[in-house]
């Protein structure tokens, strides 16, 4: 899967970056001084890149957790998001990581140990106060957990601090280190989920809904808190019953009583991410749609944004609870 | 189109020979030979002569196209037996300038090569790199005209501690060359693959042309003529030329595909699992 690691030669020494150099015994393994050097370089081609990727060992410097948009909250005040890697394994159209990155490369950043102190560091500022991060932001939370370990080390750091929640964002199946560990009601898992005719045409490499909702069925059943994101929601001739195909397949299968949450949000690219995804995709049928730019943002048109999402929001009113419906508007 | 480039004529030789390129414009300040698909310069030892080819080549191309270039030659190493090949995957030069990380997209890569471009022959081959004396300036001017996942070089070990740059002769240089035509070959072939590829992308619409010619668009306009054109195409749309027939301007040219476009639906396929 990955057969060249690019290594800064800082972090070379440490004892993730050695894990996972061992985990490739057979990947040719370049010494760069920063990630950016190759990441952040003009004239790459994103959509070329993506067809063999390279893992990218680096350190985060700078600040590690950042405020989140309060758009993204899911009941909490106090929202921040940590990046522990760049990009991620699949290969969504409607991304905006296509449009914000000039390259396909995987940056993992090791030093978990700093994001670790960042987090502290922001949960002893306002120790009254519970505090949400957001993993997955910038990657994928789970989709490369075998080689990154992120949730055996950061599952133990949450549970240590009762005011701190996480949530883990994904479309992966890579469940076992979770189905391995004692639940944990701080650290919500929450799996996008779209309709399969949109998994299966713009959701590239991902795990089919079927899996997922497997996935999720199994976590539940352990008693892990679940969050389900219908994000973006996606407009396409006959949504309506895609959607409600979609909803009905899921309460099939997934105990709503016990969600964490539940949350719709629309299709919203920055207009100059959505710039540099078009000249990647000219041909991607997706952008071909009912779009529009406004304040710098490529959505939906507005009326058309609100009926999809009210005719969701309704859907799911048959099965969950309005305390734990989170519209992203 | 591929641009391939060597610094000697006995690095080229084996390649002529091979894919049988033909001399061109005698009265060109390079020596070029090209076929259909290549064009092979020998651009003369150093930077400054790479980087004048690169330049050359690049403007006596066809315009518009991104062509894709490759760097074939020999290089030292300290210990790679000789006629070792590497694919650069790391370019830097004795200046201390930015480093090249050129993207490596092969199936089946040859061995990676950590290129040290020098000003100077380097006897002493300190490791881990392969010396030559062109690659970097090969990388940072061909770089400016196209993306860089079409820019490698392969590097053919011509020369190590044991067997030393001055018992280097043209023949066993063309010897080295020839042996690796197979690795070139596939290497070639990848290439012209990403460059296809990255061709399709940028492509610009069918039917762009044929607008321009029959209406007068600003360049303003003709960006959201393209936009248009490129949706129609994704999906599956032909242009309605009929109900363009007759329209006076581009506005109401524009104005026609908009709302053609409008009244077509986005299909994303229904699964066979779903009722």
């Amino acid at each position: 899967m990955i057969d060249t690691l690019y290594v800064e030669r800082g972090i070379r020494q440490h004892s993730r970056s050695q894990a996972i150099l061992q985990r490739f015994p057979a990947a040719r393994v370049i010494e760069i001084g920063h990630y950016g050097e190759l990441f952040n370089r003009h004239r790459q081609n994103f959509r070329l890149q993506k067809r063999r990727p390279a893992l990218i060992l680096a350190r985060k410097q700078g600040r590690l957790v950042l405020p989140a948009l309060t758009e993204y909250a899911i009941g909490g005040e106090h929202n921040h998001y940590f990046s522990h890697m760049l990009n991620c394994l699949y290969d969504c159209r409607y991304c905006f990581l296509q449009g914000m990155y000039r390259s396909a490369h995987y940056v993992l950043f090791v030093n978990f140990e700093d994001f670790a102190r960042a987090i502290e560091q922001t949960l002893a500022a306002e120790p009254d106060e519970n505090h949400y991060f957001f993993s997955g932001y910038d990657c994928d939370s789970l989709a490369l957990e075998p080689v990154t370990g992120f949730v055996d080390y950061f599952l133990p750091l949450f549970r240590q601090h009762p005011n701190a929640w996480l949530e883990l964002r994904s479309k992966s199946t890579q469940i076992r280190r979770l189905l391995e560990s004692e639940p944990l009601e701080r650290v919500v898992v929450a799996f996008s989920l779209s309709p399969e005719n949109i998994v299966q045409a713009l959701e590239h490499k991902t795990p089919s809904l079927d899996k997922r909702l497997a996935a999720i069925v199994k976590l539940q059943r352990q008693g892990w808190p679940i969050g389900l994101r219908f994000d973006p929601l996606i407009y396409h001739h006959d949504y309506q019953r895609h959607y409600q195909h979609l909803f009905q397949q899921v309460f099939n299968q997934v105990d709503p009583t016990r969600l964490h949450s539940v949350s719709l949000g629309n299709l919203r690219l920055p207009e100059d991410y959505f710039k540099q995804i078009l000249r990647l995709y000219p041909d991607e049928a997706l952008f071909a749609g009912p779009l529009c730019a406004h304040n710098g943002q490529v959505s939906y048109r507005r009326e058309l944004e609100q009926e999809m999402l009210d005719f969701c929001m309704d859907a799911l009113r048959q099965w969950v609870r309005e305390e734990q419906l989170f519209p992203c508007q | 189109m591929i641009h391939l480039l060597t610094a000697l004529p006995c690095e080229a030789r084996p390649l002529i020979k091979h894919y049988r390129l033909r001399p061109v414009t005698p009265d060109s300040p390079l020596r070029l030979h090209a076929n259909e698909h290549l064009r092979l310069a020998i651009t003369g030892v150093g930077r400054d002569n790479m980087a004048a080819a690169v330049g050359y080549l690049q403007a006596s191309g066809i315009p518009r196209e991104q062509a894709a270039w490759l760097n074939i030659g020999v290089a030292g190493h300290a210990h790679k037996p000789l006629g070792s090949l590497g694919l650069v995957h790391k370019a830097q030069d004795d200046r201390g300038s930015p480093c090249f990380y050129p993207p490596l997209l092969f199936h089946n890569a040859p061995e990676g090569a950590e290129l040290l471009t020098s000003h100077t022959p380097v006897n002493d081959y300190p490791d881990p790199h392969w010396y030559d004396m062109e690659g970097y300036a090969f990388f940072s001017q061909a770089s400016r005209f196209t993306i860089l996942e079409l820019v490698h070089a392969l590097k053919i070990v011509s020369d190590n501690r044991l067997n030393h740059s001055e018992h280097v002769s043209a023949a066993l240089v063309e010897e080295l060359v020839a042996a690796q035509l197979q690795a070139i070959d596939e290497v070639l072939r990848q290439l012209a693959e990403l460059q296809q590829s990255h061709a399709d992308i940028t492509r610009e619409p069918a039917g762009l042309q044929r607008c321009l010619q029959q209406w007068h668009f600003s360049h303003y306009r003709k960006k959201q003529l393209q936009g248009l054109l490129y949706r129609l195409q994704a999906m599956d749309e032909e242009i309605p030329w009929t109900k363009l027939e007759g329209k006076k301007s581009a506005a109401e040219v524009l104005a026609t595909l908009e709302r053609h476009l409008d009244q077509v639906n986005i299909v994303f396929p229904t699964p066979r699992s779903m009722p």
